[in-house]
């Protein structure tokens, strides 16, 4: 394991083939960023211009005070000498190589291989050719390799897709134990919402090769920077709105839905959107108040739907606060029997309006927050 | 059973064998990951003797061996590369199976390194593989069927070559005539039976040639391509 961990630098754009990336980032040594983005968010050209396979047009990539890639110096060092490790999508198993051979197969020694193979699990499965090992395996062989390599630098490329939920655990586990024990700087890319918020540190959100917001996964759920970061993020109760400023001093009401008679909510009003614009804006679910909730607005509506989904049950409920919206409650099994909930049923819950966050319309995204 | 033939063509088949390897894996690998607009055309160029009748490669050989640009413009060149007087000579026999076989030796190469995934490659230089180490640790095993397949194609060929060789090398005992020459001197000679017996063992290496391919591509096969 290295023994100064270095944190990596990077600015980045690019415009041309295969896909334009504008990124920029700062891995700390320990840390844990995760890049979220749909398919063809540049995500993977991310991964590729940090080990050295794919040359940006311009920025830089910096470990410490070391230059991998500068386009103004004119460097650009290959992949050998970067010292990245790499997970692939796909493995990158050599198929005619046993499980340790593929460990070592940049040279460590078999002890070194056989360590990292008893920590991902699959110590027994050392002398087995790669190709006869299951697919989790696979995977497996491939972080255990990309460790033992001692790496500056780990890339995941969504690493835990084909392992399942008890490896998955373990492999959580490992990850946490490295960050700690080695402090390497470490970027995964995964679709998984909830892997992301379970092991980021840092969340980088892409779309369109160009990264939209970072930050900690907690501030960027509560607070998207537009639309598209909360779709990216998953936040179900998004809508649209008018924002208007009022008379009072930091006080200003949003319209619910884009119709004049629509009803209307009290919220703050920081000064950074201007008035009678269009907006999105959403509700965390940490906003509604099930119970006790004196200093929130009443919502009321009746229950759509009612959808199991593993130890939650996700409830749809059509308000009649305002026409044809749909408010999405995670709600514990245990709530709908206490609420005695069921589809046709009302419910009337609170909604603490100072959570509400709103950002720019379409128009403008990005260019403001809240 | 000329003896004498049978040793000139395994002679001729093991040299060819010998000496396209390397330049054919070297074309090969090129012609697999090149980007360069050439790699096209000198991969149409590398397939012409497989399309061209023998007895036209021969001829342009013959040519090319003897007096390609005429006595008063025949350059100093021409002989510094050697290739004036090679004709009906052993030596020319194996210049014009390099050329012949060019495209049995480095088609199933090229297959076999086209199909090595490309994640595998950049893997191999992720975890700090210079392109040699690679080249030893990655490719070549993994190209290993398309290999054993164009040295057994190239070594089959070459023993039952016979236009070229009738062209190029005429039908001279001891210097250029091969198995194959020898099995239409003796049929046109009425010896049925001792062309039968000749015929016999191309036919036994043949065989032998097929399971060789069979066996040695099957047996490493990591990934799953099958070879011609």
């Amino acid at each position: 394991m290295i023994q100064t961990a270095q944190p990596i630098h990077i600015d980045l754009d690019h415009q041309g083939a295969p896909t334009r990336l504008q990124v920029s980032l700062t891995i700390r040594p320990g840390d844990l960023t995760v890049v979220l983005g749909p398919s063809g968010s540049g995500k993977t050209s991310l991964l590729r211009a940090l080990c050295g396979l794919f040359r940006p047009d311009r920025g830089f990539i910096r470990h410490g005070d070391q230059d991998w890639f500068s386009h103004e110096r004119g460097t650009h060092q290959s992949p050998q000498a970067r010292g990245v490790g790499v997970v692939f999508q796909n493995y990158g198993i050599m198929p005619h190589l046993t499980a340790l051979q593929n460990v070592c197969l940049h040279g460590a020694p078999n002890v070194i291989g056989l360590n990292w193979l008893d920590r991902v699990g699959l110590s027994a499965q050392a002398q087995q050719p790669a190709s006869t090992l299951s697919g989790g395996q696979q995977q497996r062989v491939a972080i255990a390799r990309a460790l033992a390599q001692s790496p500056h630098l780990l890339l995941l490329d969504e690493p835990f897709s084909a392992v399942d939920q008890s490896t998955r655990t373990s492999l959580y586990e490992l990850i946490a134990e490295i960050r700690i024990t080695s402090q390497i700087p470490m970027l995964m890319v995964t679709h998984n919402l909830e892997e992301a918020r379970l092991l980021a540190d840092q969340l980088l959100v892409m779309d369109e090769g160009v990264g939209l917001q970072q930050g900690d996964p907690g501030s960027i759920t509560l607070k998207p920077r537009n639309a598209r970061v909360a779709d990216i993020v998953g936040i179900q109760n998004r809508y649209k709105g008018l924002f208007m400023k009022t008379s009072l001093d930091g006080v200003a009401e949003l319209q619910w839905g884009l119709h004049a008679d629509n009803p209307r909510l009290q919220i703050a009003d920081k000064g950074r959107i201007r008035d009678q614009r269009e907006v999105d804006w959403i509700i965390p679910a940490e906003a509604v108040r099930l119970n006790n909730y004196p200093k929130s607005c009443t919502i009321r509506g009746r229950v759509g739907q009612i959808r199991q989904l593993g130890e939650t049950v996700l409830c749809l409920v059509d308000l009649d606060y305002a026409l044809r919206q749909t408010l999405h409650l995670t709600l514990s099994p245990r709530e709908i029997r206490q609420l005695n909930l069921e589809a046709g049923s009302m419910i009337e819950f609170g909604l603490d309006c100072t959570m509400i966050h709103v950002m720019p319309g379409n128009k403008s995204m990005g260019t403001a927050v809240e | 059973m000329d003896w004498q033939a049978i040793t000139i063509s395994l002679k001729l088949a093991a040299i060819t064998g010998l000496l396209l390897l390397p330049i054919g894996f070297a074309l090969a690998y090129w012609l697999a990951f090149s980007e360069s607009r050439a790699r096209k055309p000198v991969e149409i160029l590398t397939m012409l003797p497989l399309i061209l009748p023998p007895t036209v490669l021969g001829l342009y050989l013959l040519m090319a061996f003897s007096n390609p640009l005429g006595q008063d413009r025949q350059t100093a060149w021409w002989r510094v590369i050697g290739l004036e007087g090679l004709a009906f000579r052993f030596e020319g026999l194996v210049v014009a199976s390099l050329i012949a076989n060019l495209p049995f030796m480095v088609q199933p190469m090229v297959r076999s390194l086209a199909s090595i995934p490309q994640s595998l490659r950049e893997t191999a230089w992720t975890c700090g593989l210079s392109r040699w180490q690679t080249l030893w640790k990655v490719e070549l095993p993994l190209a290993w069927p398309g290999v054993v397949t164009g040295l057994a194609l190239t070594a089959a060929h070459t023993l039952g070559e016979f236009g070229v060789v009738l062209m190029v090398g005429g039908n001279l005992p001891g210097e250029t005539r091969t198995l194959s020459i020898a099995i239409y001197d003796r049929v046109q000679a009425f010896d049925l039976a001792g062309a039968n017996q000749m015929a016999a063992v191309l036919l036994g290496i043949s065989i032998a040639t097929l399971a060789a391919i069979l066996v040695l591509s099957r047996k490493q096969d990591w990934l799953g391509q099958r070879q011609a």
